[in-house]
């Protein structure tokens, strides 16, 4: 039963990436809506009638993009402007890109010099949560919303805000419960297979994820004999793993394979895509309502390190390595961010202050695993264990 | 600070003497017999600068730790005391110390991928050497390294770090004027309560009236500088001109420098003296920066009779400032700053530049580690192509001299401007 079930989803995950993949040949029932950063709203992206749609282009030789964004950028944004510069599915026609960084707001430039014929918005991000930065932030989705509406000859109502909100909160809620019972090793899947379950749905139709998702957790508590007992459970160094985007979801592999236990994935590409659900309350609320409680959500959710909010992101991370008795932080990031290059001084020293071994790696959106990068990952277990 | 460091007998010996005012009067006297036969401009820089360290020493007003484009006019109206890691950066860069901290940063998990600007800052940080912050206070206009190491930097001094959270869009009627004048009024609360002192309407004036004065004599300077040939090399502008460009703002000192610099270039005008002996290739130069550790790139300029006409780090983008209303003409100051937004105001000043300064040939210093300027570099490349102005991608660095490869950047530069005869 166990096997099954996990085929099943394994077939779902292909099967959606079909959907997604063949966009440009097989019509989709609604628009795609491309995004590229956390902190965008997608619950506007929904409520106006499009699928929201996370660039995640790993198999992308960032140096297509060579002759257009210095080669010392970031992968991931160089990632997405070759991808677009291919230009071959439908889901690059529409794109919001956040300003969440330098290259973030490079890649914008570039996209509308370089990928032509394309609805391409920025929307501006605060760096921090006060609350002028609050304000300043719903009036941007106030403005993005207004964009839509006149680009696309759409009426975005707060009843449809609403409805996209439970959705985005349903993917939330069950994510969430998914997590805990990976984390908890209730259930008998990898990391690898758990990060592909996230990603999925970051390009999946939102509804459609959710109906899959939550049968697949029903069926998971349902049948008492896929849950793992205690003794079933491997004592394996808990390693945390923080960073922005995992370019190969291989890296978690790896670790497994060296005898560590993945339990929380810090990254953009894992439970920061899914903290918290907004809370919505029973009364009903206008549409600038909704929009204070969407700004609240993506400026206080965990922060990525492109927040100016050390603290709370310090704070955030022990009580992970506290909960989830983590032994060892991996931090992999990925090469040329400077907001994470610049967190990690202060951060790795606190750590090796309270004793914990981190190691430090760098994604390169490289088509293979190096073996460096593997015997670093394998010396680093070593030293777990006698942690 | 750092544990190794309070071992290093060295480093407690010099780091005490570098946090002593006397030695900057020392030094400025020292440095006035060795530069004695450099231009008074020049001179009143040295003034300035040991003048802003020593007063930094003696803590008499809370000393800020700032970035270039936190408005200079804020921080003087504030009444505190600037000091300005990347300026000191670069200086430290010239005189042959930079590696030094650089060393430092990279031996506390500070990448060689990051801006060597800040690996030099974070290395003088580390090591303590200079008078702590008291506050922090930054812009997010430069780039997302600033931004980061000054928050950085009230870790390690456990200060408050009052980030300037800058706008991408320039547009007065929507939100994001207002959300620049909210920051910069609750600095000045903020900054009243430490002080205790309250801000003044007089202060202002004074400051405000200052800068504007100052900023009249840099346009004036601008103007001289479209006079053929180049009265005032880039290289120079670039170097102790730039330090009192972000720094002095709003001071007398800085007026007085000013002042001079406008006699200096007037004169070289009327002489019809140019920057270098025979000028062929007009140049502008673009990005904040340029290498500052002893390096030849000015020589192979020379040598193929090639000047930094002018650089648009230069370029006075602001309008006058209204005491009147001071926190809605210090963002408008902000907002103005054309490096911020989409690269097509970043274009069209260095277009107008181009056509201002009668230019032959553009080169963009492509600084490792920064991604900001690197991030536009071939879009606007691009654009001058089509208008036929030939640029050159200069990789290089301006503070990292491990990064300088002497044989390449030389054959970059003569085949660029061979190409342009
Ligand atoms: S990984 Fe870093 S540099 Fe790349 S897009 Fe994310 S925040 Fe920006
Ligand atoms: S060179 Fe670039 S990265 Fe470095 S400080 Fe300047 S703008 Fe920032």
């Amino acid at each position: 039963m166990k096997k099954i079930m996990k085929r099943e989803w394994l077939d779902f995950i292909k099967q959606q990436e079909g959907i997604i993949a063949l966009a440009a040949h097989k019509k989709p029932k609604k628009p795609i809506m491309s995004w590229v950063c956390t902190y965008t709203p997608l619950e506007i992206i929904i409520a106006a009638g499009f699928y929201p749609y996370r660039l995640l282009p790993a198999h992308i030789d960032p140096s297509l993009a060579n002759s257009y964004l210095d080669s010392n950028f970031c992968p991931y944004v160089r990632s997405c402007l070759g991808e677009g510069l291919t230009k071959k599915s439908a889901y690059l026609d529409n794109l919001i890109i956040g300003n969440s960084c330098d290259a973030m707001r490079r890649l914008y430039d570039a996209w509308r010099h370089y990928v032509p014929g394309s609805f391409i918005y920025l929307l501006d991000l605060p760096r921090n949560n006060s609350p002028k930065a609050l304000e300043y932030y719903q009036y941007n989705l106030q403005r993005l919303i207004e964009e839509l509406e006149s680009r696309f000859a759409i009426k975005i109502s707060e009843d449809l805000l609403y409805q996209a909100i439970l959705v985005s909160n349903k993917t939330r809620k069950l994510l969430t419960e998914l997590s805990h019972l990976y984390a908890k090793e209730r259930i008998s899947i990898s990391a690898t297979e758990f990060l592909q379950i996230i990603q999925e749905g970051m390009i999946s139709p939102p509804e459609e994820y959710n109906i899959f998702l939550g049968k697949f957790l029903d069926d998971l508590k349902k049948e008492e004999n896929i849950l793992l007992t205690d003794s079933q459970i491997k004592d394996r160094p808990k390693v945390l793993i923080s960073g922005t985007v995992m370019d190969n979801l291989e890296i978690a592999r790896v670790i497994e394979d060296c005898g560590g236990k993945v339990v929380f994935v810090d990254m953009c590409t894992g439970e920061r895509y899914f903290s918290e659900p907004i809370t919505l309350g029973e009364t009903k609320r206008s549409r600038s309502d909704l929009l204070r409680l969407i700004a609240e959500y993506y400026l206080n959710k965990v922060p990525c390190p492109r927040m100016v909010n050390l603290e709370k992101r310090w704070t955030y991370l022990l009580k992970v390595i506290k909960d989830y008795e983590v032994k060892g932080v991996i931090f992999y990031n990925l090469k040329f961010c400077d907001t994470s290059m610049f967190e990690l001084p202060v951060i790795r020293e606190r750590l090796q202050k309270s004793g914990i071994p981190t190691l430090c790696l760098e994604g390169e959106f490289a088509s293979a695993i190096s073996g460096g990068l593997k015997t670093r990952i394998q010396a680093f277990m070593e030293v777990l264990e006698f942690v | 600070m750092s544990d190794d460091f309070n071992d290093d007998f060295k480093s407690g010996l010099i780091k005490k003497i570098a946090k002593n005012s006397h030695i900057y009067e020392l030094g400025n006297r020292g440095a006035r017999i060795y530069f004695r036969k450099s231009s008074k401009s020049f001179k009143l820089w040295l003034d300035f600068l040991f003048y802003q360290l020593k007063e930094a020493g003696k803590r008499k007003r809370p000393v800020v730790w700032t970035n270039i484009y936190t408005p200079s006019e804020l921080i003087y109206s504030l009444d505190l005391f600037p000091i300005y890691p990347e300026l000191i950066s670069g200086v430290l860069a010239s005189v042959g110390l930079a590696n030094y901290f650089i060393e430092t940063a990279e031996s506390k998990f500070y990448s060689t991928d990051l801006c060597s600007f800040y690996r030099v800052a974070a290395g003088l940080v580390l090591k303590d050497w200079f008078p702590a912050p008291d506050l922090i206070i930054s812009s997010a206009q430069l780039c997302d390294g600033s931004t980061k190491f000054f928050h950085n930097l009230s870790k390690y001094y456990n200060c408050e770090h009052y980030l300037i959270d800058s706008p991408y869009y320039d547009d007065e009627e929507a939100n994001s004027h207002r959300y620049l004048v909210a920051q910069l009024k609750e600095i000045a609360s903020k900054v009243d309560k430490i002080t205790g002192r309250r801000l003044s309407q007089e202060r202002i004036n004074y400051v405000f009236n200052l800068a504007n004065q100052t900023r009249e004599d840099i346009l004036k300077i601008n103007e001289l500088r479209e006079n053929i040939p180049s009265p005032l090399s880039g290289w120079d502008a670039m170097a102790y001109i730039l330090y009192m460009f972000f720094s002095s703002l709003g001071t007398k000192k800085g007026w007085e420098f000013y002042q001079t610099l406008v006699q200096e270039v007037k004169e070289k005008v009327d002489l019809k003296r140019g920057a270098i002996r025979e000028e062929k290739h007009r140049l502008l130069w673009l990005h904040q920066i340029r290498p500052y550790y002893p390096n030849e790139i000015i020589q192979n300029l020379q040598e193929n009779k090639g000047v930094i006409s002018f650089e648009e780090v230069s370029q006075v983008y602001w309008g006058a400032l209204n005491p009147q209303r001071p926190w809605e003409s210090l963002a408008q100051k902000m907002a103005a700053n054309f490096g911020v937004g989409p690269i097509e105001r970043r274009i069209k000043v260095i277009y107008d530049l181009v056509k201002k300064y009668k230019i032959d040939g553009v080169i963009h210093f492509s600084q490792r580690g920064c991604r900001q300027s690197c991030g536009g570099a071939y879009i606007i490349k691009d654009f001058l192509q089509e208008k036929g102005i030939p640029m050159l991608l200069l990789d290089g660095d301006g503070a990292d001299s491990r990064n300088y490869s002497k044989g390449q950047t030389r054959t970059r530069i003569e085949a660029f401007l061979e190409m342009l005869s």
